[in-house]
């Protein structure tokens, strides 16, 4: 039985088809009459032993087909596979006569498009009463079978096969001949839509009116002696008005023998759109007698033919409903999309049973009609779903003018969607003389009408689109889905992967906005792209409406959160549900927020700088769009300035390596444990008691890896912004790229979900050098200066990559261009780790060239503090500097004496005092120390437990806490936590920067502090009398003086300015530089016997 | 009886054989994963595709093509197969192989953007320097977000293939446009260029926009000097040194006693002392 259903679920999709009234063009494929009495040669090839090609038989006494009796594929004839899929419609024609068919000896004809794996049978030829009966030993001339055909017939094979019983002492022979294959193309547009629903097949009884909606079977029109009238109603017909129906009829599918004689009358339901049969009595007589609705003025007689069970074939099939579809179609009130329904009436006790949706929606009634379109016509107020659309599919490049609405498409072909080839569309475009070439592109476009486009401010839109899609309204691009950013031309194919499956099928959706609508005649074009040269396939339909976002429609899905925080502007972004203005509301108090910057494009990610802003000053904000405040103020959403570059005062940052392992749900809980401990840090009220500064986080610093596994968007929700929210909606976050979130970009071209996310300076918009890019950069904050490197792309297979020699310059020149007093670099990849990875393994791509190449530019730049993740695990360093070999090359000697430790405790804790949280194990032997003079040294930590704490191998303990067996390292843990760093006043005109590692469990498991001196700065002199010569006064804005030693007699005297311009040349010792600009200049003395330099400033 | 000798070498082998299985630490556990997939799915041709991918970013070339080459025999034809597998081979520097690879990316998707880039860089290795230029001016032309480096690369092609020096430093000053006019290694670039073309007073224009660009100008005035005196013009060259001097004498102690202005100062007394003896 379920191979029955299979094979009638392929006779519904590739129904037989009359031809008539409709036009066609034919060519014939094929023309055999086996006269060279071999089947080499022909298209035709010999079945098995019951085949053979024979002369002087009927049907014409010469040459012809013979098979005999029934040995399945040995009793048949076939062609070879036939490409049959560019047109609409094939026939085959033939001769035919049998010898000793007797009984239920039958024949067939049938057809296989998957290479003869199996048959579908579309000529059944019966000997009894069933199917298309014949009589034994008649001959039968240009028998004429029609197939519906399309892009899925590429490779088809006919074949004719004889199962003729045969008794004792009996033959069973079936003689073919001039077979001719003809292939159609109709101009027609042709639609099958099947019943939908259970209650569109229906049945009442004629007394009485009792309707049923349910039945298995449809009986027509009588039922074991109960006379009904049989109702079925086909909905979301793409008939747009005005078209020609040229061939119409309702294909059902049988299910019983029935042979008795029947006249059936079908009348059509005359209304515009014929809703649903109910269980009201007399529901289906009401709709054409008057009650409800009337039937229609035409009525069609069926007397149908004898039929076996379980077919769905020409015997199955209404004659000619076209008067009454016209009928429909001509109505006032008929639209695209629209239903129309039939109803069957007979005074017969006879009987033809049918199945309906409830017995398997498969064999449901199916109404199929070929039909003229009316030239496209605008629609009006929207574009609904299989509407009339132009299309150009000559593979041709359109350039950007078809998109807007004053082109002329009045050459281009039209159709109903779902346009397309290779799939079940209604209307097939063409691809090009080449199936492995086909053209990339083709075009649609679409014609709207909108009585005031005022009245609506945003678009519903839906869209099948396989591949790739771009949409335009009135000539500008607002959707475009499945295709790569930047320029498309015609020659553009589709993003990968290919569009394949279920999404062939499923509209995908979309709200864009309607700031590009008119009053009047609007236009969508759409281009289609196919997403490679062979694909077998493409497909589009669209539906558009009109809509009103309500107020407060939006609502924030992501953040919102800050980025590129500077003493004087901020980025805020965040993301909506809905494409919405973008509209930030700021101000230094809670209830006056008095400022505004927005963006008024619609849009779901939204991102807005704030500028103008006072430093180190708390700014409160809301969301708003045009309907107003969606995410009102409150006391944490708040933005605090930087303090002005160069400021010595408390910072704080939180520091988190490797944290995003909520992204895909891995480790459970950790992530969130180290978070609500920090959070319980810098909460006063919270338990860590009391410590400098609480509810202050100044940044924070992301080492990568932010998401697992793959960085991509939902799992940056996951794993950064659903557990980090409440604290980035208030702090400026900063991150460097990890190799997870590297999985998911494109390096190339800058794009992808990391790409997307942050927003970091590229032009020094922080402070330091610009860089171009947001992979590597740097800012300033306070008196720190942050730099922040790209360690993935840094190795090149032994090439070195051209990244990493201009991030090397750009590092060098940043780390020479600051005046800042503490330095941080952070990148992803750790110098120095024993943790889940090693830095000792050549293997590990990025360690080993970060360390190499980037240690000694940021060590002899003064950096102070390096952060790394990668490993999860923290591992914290001595005082060091000019370790960049292998573990074993680490020598603890202070590097006075060759070591790699810097000072007189650089080997040691770092600690300046006793912590009770140590018990005492643990000396407090002193900070490390940076002084003017001795500037040299710099903490590495490895901190990327902040999400998971795993794979360490410090001494083979597991876990293991304490000093490290790295020799670089003083502390090593693999454990869950988070890094602080805090700089403070140390009291004595310098600052103490303190790295405190704090546990998930709240406890701070280690800590260090390196103390900076003169960080007040002290004001230089400028000496400028040698003994020999003097310039005075300095600074000068009016006359300077040159005094001239007396053995000395004075040539010249020249004045730089700081571009090494001359200013000024004189031999005069005293020069008027009042029209100089203010700023340094050098001046060059010239005597019989030296030459001096002088640097003065003019005031 | 294993000799010493052979001890040692056997524990040599086995850390040698350690480094190469944790090699990558999580890329070695992605790869293993995989390949345990595909024992469960051995005819899943996208296995291997994925597998081939990691094994390129683990840098075993080798393999990866392999897997690339195993996944296209078993169906896999997403054109992204082809792209993956000129880039190994590119990487692997077996430029004809990834020209051919390359090439068959482009007769399936010749505007997709990035494989523009990566065809002009095989083109560049295998000397076809004016192709290179061509399909790296098509890929800069269509990429929404480039980064400084591309500027620099084709800048260099055209340089190679046609020592067109104010086209090379056009395609630089569109980045500049692009990215903003302070990148830095576009400017190195194109200083570099004035350079190699002699356009003298450019250079120093260069040098000169640094200088007023930064707070911290000590480096930029001994690097004007240093070419000021390659170039001969002792006088400026001199002027320069001083402002270096100065600019270094007004560093606060903090900075003038870093290694990096250490060296400098080394290095300004040294080219003092070339200039006064030129």
């Amino acid at each position: 039985m379920k191979k029955l259903i299979t094979i009638k679920k392929l006779l519904l999709a590739f129904t037989f088809i009359f031809i008539c009234n409709s036009m066609f063009s034919q060519t014939v494929i094929d023309n055999e009459n086996f006269e060279g009495g071999v089947f080499a040669g022909t298209i035709w090839n010999d079945g098995g032993s019951d085949c053979r090609i024979i002369n002087g038989v009927p049907p014409n006494s010469n040459y012809a087909l013979e098979l005999t009796d029934n040995s399945g594929s040995g009793s048949s004839a076939y062609t070879s596979a036939l490409d049959l899929s560019t047109y609409t419609s094939v026939s085959v024609t033939f001769d035919f006569q049998t010898s000793g068919f007797v009984g239920t000896d039958d024949f067939y004809l049938e057809y296989s498009i998957n290479g003869g794996t199996t048959y579908i049978k579309i000529g059944d030829y019966n000997i009894d009463a069933s199917g298309t009966q014949f009589t034994d030993g008649t001959q039968y001339l240009a028998e004429n079978i029609t197939l519906s055909t399309n892009a899925g017939f590429s490779s088809t094979i006919f074949r004719f096969r004889s199962s003729a019983t045969s008794g004792p002492n009996e033959l069973d022979i079936l003689y073919v001949d001039n077979v001719i294959i003809t292939g159609y193309t109709s101009t027609d547009t042709i639609i099958d839509i099947s019943v939908n629903t259970s209650s569109d097949d229906a049945e009442e009884d004629v007394i009485g009116g009792a309707m049923d909606l349910t039945s298995s079977d449809l009986e027509i029109c009588d039922d074991g002696g109960t006379n009904q009238y049989v109702g079925v109603r086909f909905d979301n017909i793409s008939i747009p008005p005005g078209s020609t129906i040229n061939t119409s009829y309702i294909q059902f599918s049988s299910d019983d023998n029935d042979t008795t004689a029947l006249t059936v009358t079908i009348t059509g339901i005359d209304a515009d759109d014929t809703p649903t049969f109910t269980t009201t009595n007399n529901n289906i007589s009401d709709r054409i007698d008057g009650d409800i609705t009337s039937g229609t003025t035409a009525t069609v007689t069926w007397n149908p033919s004898s039929w076996n069970n379980n077919d769905i074939l020409a015997a199955q099939q209404t004659p000619s409903l076209n008067a009454i579809v016209q009928e429909i179609v001509d109505r006032g009130g008929w639209s695209l999309g629209n239903a129309m329904g039939f109803v069957l009436t007979s005074p017969s006790t006879n009987e033809r049973r049918t199945d309906t949706w409830d017995h398997d929606p498969n064999l449901a009634p199916t109404l199929h009609v070929e039909f003229t379109l009316p030239t496209p016509t605008p629609t009006a107020e929207e574009i609904p779903a299989g509407a009339n659309w132009r299309y150009l599919d000559d593979g041709s490049d359109q350039g950007t003018a078809w998109t807007a609405s004053a082109f002329d498409d009045s050459s281009w072909s039209y159709g109903i969607a779902e346009l397309g080839y290779g799939d079940t569309q209604v209307t097939s475009v063409g691809f090009g003389p080449d199936p492995n070439n086909k053209y990339p592109t083709t075009y649609f476009r679409k014609e709207f009408t909108i009585t005031d486009h005022t009245a609506w401010n945003s678009l519903d839109v839906e869209a099948i689109r396989d591949d790739g899609m771009v949409v335009y309204l009135n000539g500008s691009e607002i959707w475009r889905d499945n295709m790569p950013v930047g320029a498309i031309n015609y020659n553009t194919y589709a993003s990968s992967p290919e569009i394949s499956g279920t999404d062939e099928t499923t509209w995908i959706t979309n709200n864009v906005t309607a700031s590009g609508l008119i009053t009047g005649t609007n236009v969508i074009a759409v281009e289609i792209h196919q997403q490679r040269a062979a694909s077998s396939d493409i497909s589009f339909n669209f539906k558009l409406t009109p809509s009103v976002l309500p107020v407060g429609a939006a609502t924030v899905t992501r953040g919102p959160y800050l980025q590129t925080g500077t003493s004087s502007s901020v980025i805020v972004k965040w993301s909506t549900n809905n494409p919405t203005e973008s509209i930030v509301n700021y101000g230094t108090s809670l209830g006056a927020l008095s400022s505004t910057e927005s963006d008024l494009t619609p849009k779901t990610k939204h991102e807005i700088t704030l500028s103008g802003l006072t430093p180190n000053t708390k700014y409160y904000y809301d969301l708003e769009n045009s309907s107003g405040v969606y995410l009102p103020e409150s006391s944490d959403m708040f933005i605090i300035t930087a303090p002005t570059i160069g400021t010595d005062t408390f910072v704080r940052a939180w520091i988190l390596g490797d944290p995003g392992t909520e992204g895909n749900g891995t480790y459970p809980g950790d992530q969130k444990s180290v978070r609500d401990a920090y959070y319980a840090y810098v909460d006063e009220t919270g338990p860590t008691g009391s410590i400098t500064n609480p509810n202050q986080t100044d940044m924070v610093l992301f080492l990568g890896d932010n998401a697992y596994n793959s960085g991509t968007q939902s799992e940056y929700q996951a794993g950064f912004f659903d557990v980090y929210d409440e604290i980035l909606k208030n702090t400026v976050a900063w991150s460097t790229l990890g190799n997870h979130d590297g999985y998911s970009v494109d390096f190339n071209t800058q794009s992808g979900p990391y790409y997307d996310i942050f927003s970091f300076p590229t032009a020094a918009e922080a402070g330091g050098t610009a860089s171009g890019t947001e992979e590597y950069y740097s800012f300033d904050y306070a008196n720190i200066h942050f730099i922040v490197l790209q360690s993935n792309n840094v190795d090149g297979g032994g090439n070195e990559p051209a990244f990493n020699t201009a991030q090397k310059a750009w590092l060098t020149t940043d780390i020479n261009a600051t005046t800042q007093d503490w330095i941080v670099a952070f990148f992803h990849h750790p110098p120095y780790t024993k943790g889940s990875h090693d830095s000792d393994n050549a293997g590990e791509n990025g360690i080993f060239t970060m360390r190499e190449q980037y240690l000694p530019i940021l060590e002899a730049g003064g950096v102070d503090l390096v952060l790394s993740g990668h490993s999860h695990s923290y591992e914290r360093s001595k005082f060091v500097k000019g370790h960049t070999g292998l573990s074993g090359t680490f020598n603890p000697a202070q590097t006075t004496s060759g070591g790699h430790t810097v000072g007189a405790n650089g080997n040691l804790s770092g600690r300046t005092d006793y912590d009770d949280l140590f018990d005492g194990d643990i000396l407090n032997d002193g900070a490390y120390l940076k002084t003017d003079t001795d500037l040299d040294g710099a903490v590495y930590i490895t901190a990327g437990s902040s999400g998971k704490a795993t794979g360490a191998d410090f001494d083979g303990e597991n876990p293991y806490n304490g000093p490290s067996t790295l020799p670089v390292m003083y502390y090593s843990a693999e454990e869950l936590g988070s890094t602080i760093l805090e700089i403070e006043d140390d009291g004595s005109g310098g600052q103490n920067m303190n790295i405190k590692f704090l546990r998930e469990t709240g406890t701070i498991d280690d800590y260090f502090t390196i103390n900076k001196s003169g960080i007040t700065l002290s004001t230089g002199s400028n000496d400028l009398d040698n003994g020999n010569i003097k310039v005075f006064p300095v600074p000068a804005n009016s006359l300077l003086n040159i005094d001239i030693n007396q053995g000395e007699n004075l040539k010249n005297i020249k004045i730089y300015d700081a571009l090494g311009k001359v200013v000024k040349e004189t031999q005069n010792k005293q020069i008027n530089v009042s029209s100089l600009n203010a700023g340094l200049y050098i001046v060059q003395i010239s005597t019989d016997k030296n030459e001096y330099f002088k640097n003065i400033i003019i005031e | 009886m294993i000799t010493k000798k052979y001890l040692l070498l056997f524990v040599i082998i086995s850390f040698t054989s350690t480094f190469l299985v944790n090699a990558h630490g999580n890329l070695t556990i992605r790869i293993n994963k995989k390949t345990s997939e595909i024992k469960l799915n051995p005819n899943n041709s996208k296995l291997y595709y994925e597998r081939g991918f990691l094994y390129h970013q683990h840098e075993e070339y080798d393999k990866a093509i392999k897997d690339y080459k195993k996944a296209k025999k078993l169906g896999f034809t997403d054109k992204l197969l082809y792209y993956r597998t000129a880039e190994s081979y590119y990487v692997w520097t077996k430029y004809k192989l990834a020209l051919k690879a390359s090439s068959k990316y482009l007769e399936i998707d010749n505007i997709d953007v990035k494989i523009n880039k990566l065809h002009a860089q095989i083109l560049f290795e295998l000397n076809r320097l004016d192709e290179a230029v061509q399909y790296y001016t098509l890929f800069l032309d269509n990429v929404v977000d480039p980064r400084p480096g591309d500027f620099v690369e084709l800048s260099s092609f055209i340089i190679a293939s046609q020592k067109d020096y104010p086209k090379a430093i056009q395609i630089i000053d569109k980045g500049l446009e692009k990215l903003g006019e302070n990148v830095l290694s576009l400017r190195l670039k194109k200083m570099e260029y004035l350079k190699s073309s002699k356009q003298v007073d450019k250079v120093i224009e260069e040098y000169n926009y640094f200088i007023l660009l930064y707070n911290r100008k000590e480096f930029w005035y001994y690097k004007k000097a240093k070419y000021l005196t390659e170039e001969n013009r002792l006088p400026q060259a001199k002027i320069s040194l001083q402002f270096a001097k100065i600019a270094v004498d007004q560093l606060s102690p903090k900075f003038k006693n870093m290694q990096s202005i250490k060296k400098l100062k080394e290095n300004i007394i040294n080219l003092e002392q070339k200039i006064n003896h030129l």
